[in-house]
């Protein structure tokens, strides 16, 4: 349901994404306590993707962040806030012996925009010091619209051997073709493919983020190892053990036939016994939950603007490659806010 | 060399290597479904979290009914207070998502029930439903209802405001969550402001994520 969500916001589907999302977000945002699934998982031979699919905390995380979307659209700032948070609370980790909130830009950027149009609250709260490597675009009182695009693919996650003995959950990104998005007016339309200068302007447009508001890849893999980890590497561990005696079985078994009828009972015995080591190591040997949501980006920008000082109401939005040629650009157009719900537009860009 | 002794060196390896571990397949739960049931809303649910939920709204609008009940200000007054008890001041600043019209909304019918003519609520959540049929009225369309004709819609004595607010801990290597929410009720006196009623209902929750979501 999660998938149907998130492709639903980005075909602009609202009612269905709200529909699918607060499914999924039920199951993410409880607690999962079964303690069949866990035996069974803990044994040996179990296999991890037996467990209820809750979703990486990044993916919690990004199914958090539409569904507070929804809600701002709505007009519903409370919520949309509450769902920000939650976001936030999903990607929570240790550094040290601590256990501290994951960084997320987007998600702090949309609770000041929230903040920035509830007029009980006084503080916008933007973040002041934005991380190197990440870019947003500015925001002010009176800005009534925020613009998302979601481009690239969601990193892949695979099991693998993360350092000498270690085994577990990993990621590997995908690469994009966007290396920049521009926001423009209408009136700035490139001709015969000449690449028009942009000026990066506090606040209004044309703003150009040269870098994501978001690296979903850096957030899969920033977490650090899970606690399932440290099981799989035991089992592991179990399954190389039982390799290792079902060898030596083969090896007793190959060496005692070479002695005739003599050595029969000692060749049953080996065989029997390589064959019960062989059926334990492929049950010790259990694979991480590889199911993921197909459907997140793999990286987010964040722009903030002010519908009223739109030219025309349209916006002209490109996506760049690193080089600053357009791969591909799409004029939207921007209706004027209603007072207490604000424009959101997310775009998609699948490349 | 002996026979035996062959024999027995060859399955030694076997017998210190063998294990203790048994192995059980994994059962895959295939339990069929079932049919919808009706459960109590004051008590949880199957499906549980740490935010707010059904029982957590009964229990915080019970006690608040009975406590402004309890409050001599307002129900004792010889003439009933005009109470406006809606959600357009009632702020959700938690990471719960809910719906804050359950709360006064509940809080509103149950206090309506219990107080009967002891208090009177004013829709103003319907103000422009009323307004439309007064117009209607002043236009001639449509006759005085049965009560004759009101001049105007009335005004009120008190209205509630509110506020629901959480804190949230989070340990990542037992994989607990807590949070402690604070639901506050409040009615204010118009014109002088003076808050007449004030009541807090709170409690925390706590739930440890299984290791294979930590």
């Amino acid at each position: 349901m999660a998938d149907v969500g998130v492709n639903a916001m980005h075909f602009g589907a609202t009612s269905e994404a709200k529909e699918a999302l607060d499914d999924a977000l039920t199951i993410m945002g409880g607690t999962v306590t079964s303690p069949e699934l866990f035996n069974s998982i803990m044994a040996l031979g179990g296999a991890e993707k037996a467990k209820v699919f809750k979703g990486e905390p990044h993916e919690r995380a990004l199914c958090f962040l539409y569904r507070g979307l929804l809600y701002l659209e709505e007009g519903d700032l409370d919520n949309a806030r509450a769902c920000f948070k939650e976001a936030e609370l999903q990607d929570v980790r240790l550094e040290g012996d601590s256990t501290v909130a994951g960084y997320w830009l987007s998600l702090r950027c949309l609770q000041a925009f929230a903040n920035s149009l509830d007029p009980y609250c006084a503080q916008m709260d933007f973040p002041a010091d934005i991380p190197d490597g990440l870019a947003v675009g500015t925001l002010d009182r009176g800005d009534d619209t925020v613009l998302l695009v979601a481009s690239g693919l969601c990193p892949i996650k695979i099991q693998e051997e993360v350092k000498k003995g270690k085994y577990g959950l990993s990621y590997r990104p995908l690469p994009s073709d966007v290396g920049s998005v521009c926001v423009r007016g209408t009136e700035a339309v490139r001709q015969d493919g000449a690449d028009l200068p942009i000026e990066a302007k506090d606040g209004g447009i044309p703003v150009r983020l040269m870098n994501p508001t978001e690296d979903i890849y850096i957030q899969a893999v920033s977490r650090g190892r899970r606690e399932m980890d440290k099981v799989l590497e035991a089992k592991k561990r179990r399954a190389l053990a039982a390799e290792g005696h079902a060898t030596v079985g083969e090896t007793v078994a190959q060496v005692s036939s070479q002695f005739g009828v003599w050595a029969l009972p000692v060749t049953v015995v080996a065989v029997v016994a390589t064959m019960s080591e062989r059926e334990k190591a492929a049950k010790a040997d259990s694979v991480a939950d590889l199911r993921q949501l197909s459907s997140i980006p793999g990286s987010l920008y964040v722009v903030f603007l002010n519908s009223s000082e739109l030219a025309d109401r349209k916006v002209r939005l490109e996506a760049l490659d690193p080089g600053g040629r357009v791969l591909c650009a799409r004029e939207v157009v921007i209706p004027k806010a209603a007072s207490s719900r604000p424009n959101v537009i997310v775009a998609r860009v699948c490349r | 060399m002996p026979l035996w002794k062959l024999v027995l060196l060859s399955l030694s390896p076997f017998v210190i290597l063998s294990g203790c571990a048994t192995y059980a397949p994994p059962r895959i739960p295939n339990a069929a479904g079932r049919p919808t049931v009706y459960e109590n809303p004051a008590s949880p649910g199957a499906v549980t979290g740490v935010g707010l939920e059904s029982q957590d709204i009964v229990s915080a609008t019970d006690r608040m009914v009975r406590d402004i009940l309890a409050t001599p200000v307002i129900a004792a007054r010889q003439t009933p207070p005009r109470i406006v008890m809606d959600s357009s001041y009632f702020k959700n600043e938690s990471s719960s998502v809910v719906n804050t019209n359950l709360l006064t909304d509940r809080f509103r019918t149950q206090l309506s029930r219990a107080a009967g003519p002891k208090m009177v609520f004013l829709a103003r959540h319907y103000a422009d439903m009323v307004e439309k049929e007064r117009l209607l009225e002043q236009e001639g369309i449509v006759t005085e209802g049965t009560q004759g004709r009101t001049k105007q819609a009335y005004g009120y004595d008190y209205r509630l405001g509110g506020r629901i607010a959480s804190l949230d801990a989070v340990d990542v290597r037992t994989g607990l969550k807590s949070r402690y929410h604070q639901i506050t009720f409040e009615l204010v006196e118009r014109g002088s402001g003076v808050m007449v009623w004030s009541e807090m209902y709170e409690f925390k929750k706590a739930a440890w994520d299984s290791i294979l979501y930590r």
